[in-house]
């Protein structure tokens, strides 16, 4: 490392500090603090309704918090809108996949790695699809698929396009809403090596349910409760942790 | 060579024979059909690729006619200055729409364009020192050239006719390129899209911009065709006509804009000549073709296009890049 450069490279991939909303008199984060190292295995739980997808929605600018910042490798992006921060490297996937259902997968394709212009209207879409893109197509088994419409789409084909699309985004910080949710055993085994081989220039931070994912991903798991990080620590501790457990028998709030 | 371009070629030749097999009245009628397809692609642009219905497309064209009304008759000025004056004004006009619209969603663009085209047609009636009110301005006619009179019905045609193909040619590019397939993901996935980094207020306030240019040209060759510029075309009449007619043909392709002025001229052409209650039977056509082809009769027929070819990568580009 050189003198010149700043010390950003131990800076946070995400540092969430203070950060609250409410949806009328739902108070649905009220504090929330959240640190995910450059280059971590993030993951994200909590029970239905606890906040997370609230959360990223924050994160990602989609959503205006009513207090809090948010750090991003050392950068304050809480006032960026949502086109600053997917510039700055910021990825997400959405629990709901919608894309656009009206045309094929490859179109839908040719559409990802937006770079904050104006697309040109002369070329034809295609040139837009390189060889980069179609090998994480690949990967993500959509290579039979490439001419369907996206509304044909099974569920789970569906969430392999999202993923490709914003991982051809190349996001330095990439946020995962419950991939796994409607694949099958066999999609799940496939999307569980696509994560674990990405590289770790990319950050990860994840909510799903499917708790067997999460363990065997994470490097640290954070649980989301009543609107403040309930607990933080490592799969193990987290597996073992009684509060938590308690959480998810519905006990907490005895 | 791929079927489209066999299409392209047909319509070409067509175009070419038209005025050598038809008399003067088919060729005038001809004339008005691809001014008012302009017009109509203009429209279909907006609704197609972004879902915005606009109701002040022919205003554009209102606009781009009374400048070259008032700058070619008024103050004299060269032909191909006055064109370029109205193109430039017309396309700064749509940049101001553009501004105040960008934001509105889909009801409220619709109402906003409803506002400023009504604006635009009361002061072109209103203001009678600038535009002569009621009765316009006459005598708005071409140059002649060297002894080509540029308004002789079959000169104007291949005027009107070269001009028109370029920017189908254009828009078919257009259509099929990533910007075009932007417009479309705006419309389905306006989210979406700005997550994936795309500057989605530029897109849609490019494709208002442009379509208000396209109106711009089509205004010029109205006001051409028609000799004199009045506040009509400007009315919502017109304003509903050209969307009629884009929603007949099928505004989410290409040519359907064109097909469906064509339908409505043909239609008000023949009706016309057996009964006063034109409007009457026009109406119960398209009451009768909305109900049986609600997507338009663009997309009726690319559908038997598709199911006679084979399956292939190109073909759903294809169909809806028509
Ligand atoms: N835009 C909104 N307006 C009003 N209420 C909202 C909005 N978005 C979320 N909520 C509410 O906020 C709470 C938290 O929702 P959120 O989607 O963040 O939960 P979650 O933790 O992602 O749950 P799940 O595991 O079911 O996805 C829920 O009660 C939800 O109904
Ligand atoms: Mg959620």
């Amino acid at each position: 490392m050189t003198e010149t450069q700043p010390a950003t490279s131990s800076a946070p991939a995400l540092e969430v500090a203070g950060l609250a909303k409410s949806f009328g008199s739902l108070l649905v984060a009220s504090d929330v603090h959240l640190r995910v190292e450059s280059g971590e295995r993030r993951g994200l739980i909590g029970v239905n309704g606890a906040g997370k997808t609230t959360l990223f929605n924050m994160i990602a600018g989609e959503l205006k918090p009513d207090r809090g910042s948010i750090g991003f490798f050392g950068d304050n992006i809480t006032r960026d809108s949502v086109i600053q921060r997917t510039l700055k490297g910021l990825g997400r996937t959405y629990q709901v996949s919608t894309l656009v259902p009206s045309v094929t997968v490859r179109e839908n394709l040719a559409l990802a790695r937006g770079d904050g212009r104006l697309p040109s209207l002369w070329q034809p879409w295609q040139s837009r699809l390189d060889g980069d893109l179609m090998t994480t197509a690949d990967q993500l088994g959509l290579t039979a698929v490439l001419d369907e419409t996206v509304a044909n789409l099974s569920y789970g084909t569906l969430r392999q396009l999202e993923l490709a699309m914003v991982m051809a985004q190349k996001p330095r910080l990439l946020l995962l809403d419950e991939p796994a949710a409607g694949l099958s055993h066999a999609e799940r085994q496939v999307l569980q090596d696509i994560l674990h081989e990405l590289p770790r220039e990319v950050t990860l931070l994840m909510i799903e349910h499917d708790m067997e994912m999460v363990l065997a991903l994470s490097d640290c798991i954070s649980v989301l409760h009543q609107g403040e990080m309930f607990a933080e620590g490592s799969p193990d501790e987290i597996a073992a942790h009684q509060g938590v457990r308690d959480i998810y028998l519905g006990r907490a709030n005895d | 060579m791929k079927r489209e371009h066999l299409l392209i070629l047909a319509i070409v030749a067509a175009l070419v024979a038209w005025p050598l097999l038809m008399g003067n009245y088919a060729v005038a009628q001809a004339n008005r059909a691809m001014i008012y397809a302009l017009a109509a692609l203009s429209f279909s642009l907006l609704a197609g690729r972004l879902g915005w219905f606009s109701l002040c497309q022919t205003t554009f064209a209102g606009i781009s006619g009374y400048t070259v009304a008032i700058l070619g008759v008024r103050y004299g000025l060269p032909f191909p200055l006055v064109v370029l004056l109205a193109l430039l004004l017309t396309t700064f006009s749509a940049v101001i729409f553009g501004l105040l619209t960008v934001r509105s969603r889909k009801v409220s663009f619709l109402m906003l364009t409803l506002a400023l085209g009504q604006m635009v047609w009361a002061l072109s009636f209103q203001w009678v020192d600038v535009t002569g009110g009621y009765n316009g301005i006459a005598g708005v006619r071409m140059p002649v050239y060297g002894g080509v009179d540029l308004n002789d019905t079959r000169i104007f045609y291949v005027m009107v006719t070269t001009v028109t193909v370029a920017i189908f040619l254009a828009m078919w590019r257009l259509y099929r390129s990533p910007f075009g397939l932007l417009l479309l993901g705006i419309q389905e996935n306006e989210q979406r899209m700005r997550a994936l980094g795309h500057p989605v207020a530029l897109a849609r306030f490019s494709a208002f911009v442009l379509a208000g240019a396209i109106a711009g040209v089509a205004g010029v060759f109205l006001v051409y065709d028609m000799g004199i510029m009045s506040p009509s075309p400007l009315g919502l009449g017109h304003a509903v006509w050209v969307l009629t007619a884009a929603v007949l043909g099928g505004y989410r392709s290409l040519l359907g804009p064109a097909i469906g002025v064509a339908i409505l001229i043909t239609l008000e052409t023949l009706v016309a000549q057996y009964t006063d209650r034109h409007m009457m039977v026009i109406g119960l056509v398209l009451l009768l073709s909305i109900l049986l082809m609600p997507r338009g009769l663009a997309e009726v027929l690319e559908q038997r296009f598709k199911r006679k070819s084979k399956p292939q990568a190109s073909v759903t580009t294809t169909t809806r890049g028509e």
